[in-house]
């Protein structure tokens, strides 16, 4: 095994590449847990559009698809960005896979930002329930539901972003300093893997907010 | 097993080595110094809890509702399903024994992610805190259940203090359950085939598959009613066409495999129990394995049977009694199977043994009872009364309590090193059967005769069956306070406990009691199952 | 080290072009008409770029079947959750008044 593995064997393990299976293993657990904790708003979600589709497709008119497009990709492309910085690093880079995780930060960053800035424009336009809501209409009660739903999902993911992105740059900072190589970069998988999930959620957010009744009125 | 005598070295123990200071102990790595820490905050919960059981019982006394107002007797229980639910049963048995033991059982040095270990216990420490300042400023009156629109919109009490102490506790045991799977799956000594895992190990495994895959579930449906108190954001508010019966599928969704979570270790203890004071083999190994995940997978899919008379289509709720008469099966099995173990066997009625068969005649009632809730015509008359509370402690109280306390017997020589009062410790064993029977089949009379829960006043005729169960309480109440004495006594003055006093199977008996820190000098290597017992 | 040496950098970049050519055909379908088929096509193709991230990115490719198994088990729950809890919606029938 390379010094660096040796250095971070535990002493409950016998061999690094067991140790590294326990942690891919622990991790993957932890995001079973974090795609049931989302799946409750996607179920509760689901059973509310079940109950007012008219309502939703209304209200998701209203969302800002194209500021929801080019968060999707901005997020699509910081995921290839952290996949190739953990490349980087087990074939033995350094500064590359540095860059490309500041990078992955910086994308998680604009991401935020465009968030932002859709809810301060929903919060202009009267769309922001418990704070100013004033659509009317006869399926109001049902966008003021879609828009509690909105505010949640987005929230609860954009707060897994702001997580994810101080990992990034943790990671991108250890990267720097040499902490990872290609006998060692537990951390950095796991940073990787949670990103890649927070994607994921997006992924399925995208359509479920942004492009529904796009096709009618 | 090989090693047993090389494995007996004169290491310091566990309890020494490291450090014997606060600090030391605050920041140990150790699963086993961990356990302990948690038993800690464990028992002290089960006696704040049990202090609010006791208000309980003593305006249960009387008919009238003269001791608690309506409100604060609402707080009282609420209080009680709280803590008992989430900071006594769930974690019980997992944190303790199961830290303890299964690294121990496997042949591992300690467990798989032992820095997670210790910040779980921060966690359940930090979540314990919420809950106690939520105590004191006054509690919260929507029963553990939290159902809404009352827990959302119209309850003037510290909801979101409570949600949040829940919701931290809940990660504390996802963190658990994490760190069980990873480690029975990656650090199993040399020959410790699955097969070969002693049934508390798969019971641990079993566990943590339902807490892990359960718990997030009670995170985000805690965080949607402490965000709709504070924000406004409700998706369960009927005004906005909200559905409160949705909270109560989530809420459902993990508190029906949270029973598993309670109930599952505690039939893990009790397969080492009974094979140990019967000094066989189980009976049905394999069944035993295979009906511990079945019911961990089926508990699921039942969590409807709360909910029959809720406003849930009739069709669900037939899917969901079909299904709840579906997993006795697995449990059935279970009880069987203890029983056949002891056929034959050489039966020794040490206290350990006492609490084993405590557990599967008590469980076997309450799972019985069960059956009949799981009826939907029964339990349109059954539901909200008495008989569901009965039901739920038999299983919970006469099932889990005993056996956390019969393994915390069994393994207190490992765990401590010191002998308690066998005579005082099946005394305690005994009176607790009585008590708790005494404290809830009366209960199951009054269920049936139509006495609702959440009262704190009843009409005068179901006064005798109260009388008798208050009595009942005072009973259990002694016989839960001796153990605590008589362990704690044994702590400095019992006598020196060898490696295996019991003379049981298992890889955690071939080390001195109490352990060295790191379990094992030499790594055990496993040639053979989990119980064989030499006559 | 998974034991396995590193991706190719072209698995990776072909991922990403994969998903933005998915996100490209799920924007714009999202305009044609298609009825109850919007929803349905509009999940496949978030499957399908999942499948891309989990398989390519996350590397489940050549990972051990427990992780495998760990990866699905997350989602066939929460599978159980949504076909129960929409099995009620589904099947609820509005009583009319006793009188």
């Amino acid at each position: 095994m390379t010094d660096l593995a040796r250095a971070h064997l535990q002493e409950q393990f016998d061999q690094p590449t067991q140790q590294k299976q326990a942690a891919t293993l622990g991790m993957w657990q932890f995001l079973a847990t974090e795609v049931l904790f989302f799946g409750v708003l996607f179920a509760a979600y689901t059973a509310c559009r079940y109950r007012f589709a008219d309502g939703f497709a209304e209200a998701a008119r209203h969302t800002h698809v194209v500021f929801g497009s080019i968060e999707t990709a901005v997020l699509l492309i910081s995921s290839c960005g952290a996949a190739l910085a953990l490349r980087n690093v087990e074939l033995g880079g350094r500064r590359v896979a540095a860059a490309l995780l500041a990078g992955t930060a910086a994308l998680g960053t604009v991401f935020l930002v465009l968030h932002g800035v859709e809810y301060a424009s929903e919060y202009r336009e009267g769309l922001v329930p418990g704070l100013r809501f004033d659509h009317a209409g006869p399926h109001a009660r049902a966008v003021e539901l879609f828009y509690c739903l909105y505010f949640l999902i987005t929230g609860f993911h954009s707060l897994h972003v702001i997580i994810g992105v101080v990992l990034m740059t943790v990671m991108a900072v250890k990267a720097w300093r040499g902490r990872f190589g290609p006998g060692y970069a537990t951390p950095l998988e796991n940073a990787a893997l949670y990103w890649h999930f927070v994607d994921i959620v997006w992924i399925f957010v995208y359509p479920m907010i942004y492009l529904v009744g796009r096709a009618s009125a | 097993m090989s090693g047993t005598d090389i494995n007996l070295s004169m290491e310091p123990s566990y309890l020494v080595s490291g450090g014997n200071t606060l600090w030391s102990w605050l920041t140990t790595h150790d699963h086993k110094r961990i356990a302990i820490l948690y038993a800690l905050g464990i028992t002290f919960f089960f006696f704040l809890g049990g202090a609010a059981a006791v208000l309980v019982r003593l305006e249960l006394a009387t008919p009238a509702g003269d001791l608690l107002t309506a409100e604060t007797y609402n707080k009282t229980f609420t209080f009680h399903g709280i803590v008992m639910v989430w900071f006594f049963l769930v974690p019980s048995i997992p944190t303790t024994l199961g830290n303890f033991l299964v690294p121990m059982m496997i042949g591992a040095r300690d467990m798989a992610f032992p820095r997670l270990n210790l910040f779980s216990w921060y966690l359940y420490m930090a979540a314990g805190l919420f809950t106690i300042a939520m105590l004191l400023l006054g509690g919260v009156d929507t029963g553990w259940t939290f159902y809404t629109p009352f827990s959302t919109m119209f309850s003037n009490t510290h909801v979101i203090l409570a949600a949040v102490g829940v919701f931290v506790v809940g990660f504390s045991s996802i963190l658990t359950g994490i760190n069980i799977l990873v480690t029975v799956h990656s650090l199993r000594a040399k020959g410790m085939l699955w097969f070969r895992l002693p049934l508390f190990v798969w019971a641990m495994y079993a566990t943590s598959i339902v807490m892990v895959l359960a718990t997030p579930v009670l995170a985000m449906t805690l965080a949607l009613i402490a965000l709709e108190r504070l924000a406004g954001i409700g998706i369960f508010d009927p005004a906005l066409g909200g559905d409160p019966l949705l909270f109560q599928h989530f809420f459902w969704f993990y508190s029906h495999p949270a029973v598993y979570i309670m109930v599952l270790p505690a039939m893990g203890v009790a397969s080492e129990l009974i094979t140990m004071g019967a000094r066989q083999k189980i009976f049905g190994y394999r069944f035993m394995t295979w009906s511990m995940l079945a019911i961990a997978v089926i508990g699921f899919l039942v969590w409807g049977h709360h909910m029959f008379v809720a406003g849930q289509s009739m069709y669900a709720s037939m899917v969901f009694s079909i299904l709840s008469f579906v997993i006795a099966v697995p449990s059935a099995i279970k009880v069987f199977n203890w029983v056949g173990t002891l056929y034959k066997g050489h039966l020794d009625f040490h206290a350990p043994m006492l609490y084993g068969l405590g557990f599967v005649g008590l469980f076997m009632l309450g799972g019985l009872t069960g059956l009949f809730l799981a009826a939907t015509a029964l339990d349109v008359n059954l539901t909200d009364t008495y008989f569901v509370v009965s039901h739920f402690h038999y299983i919970m109280v006469g099932g889990s309590v005993m056996a956390y306390l019969g393994g915390i017997h069994y393994w207190w020589p490992k765990i401590t090193g010191r002998l308690y009062s066998e005579r005082l410790a099946k005394f305690a064993a005994l009176l607790m059967f009585l008590g708790f029977n005494l404290t809830f089949f009366p209960q199951y009379l009054l269920g049936y005769e139509g006495m609702p829960r959440r009262y704190h006043e009843y009409l005068p005729k179901y006064q005798m069956l109260n009388v008798l169960s208050s009595a009942g309480a005072s009973i259990l109440a002694v016989s839960y306070l001796l153990p605590l004495a008589y362990l704690g006594w044994s702590l400095f003055r019992g006598a020196r406990a060898g490696p295996n006093p019991f003379r049981a199977t298992g890889l955690e008996w071939t080390t001195p009691s109490p352990p060295p820190a790191h379990n094992f000098t030499v790594p055990p290597v496993v040639t053979e199952g989990p119980y064989e017992y030499r006559p | 080290m998974s034991g396995s040496s590193p991706p190719s950098l072209r698995s990776q970049l072909g991922a990403l072009a994969g998903l933005l050519l998915l996100l490209a055909a799920t924007a714009g379908l999202a305009y044609v008409p298609m009825g109850a088929f919007n929803t349905v096509v509009a999940l496949l193709i978030s499957l399908a770029k999942t499948l891309l991230v989990m398989l390519i990115f996350m590397r489940l490719r050549s990972e051990s079947a427990v992780v495998r198994l760990v990866a699905i088990a997350g989602f066939a729950w929460l599978a159980m959750l949504f076909l129960i809890l929409m099995a009620d919606y589904l099947t609820r029938v509005t009583l009319p008044p006793p009188y």
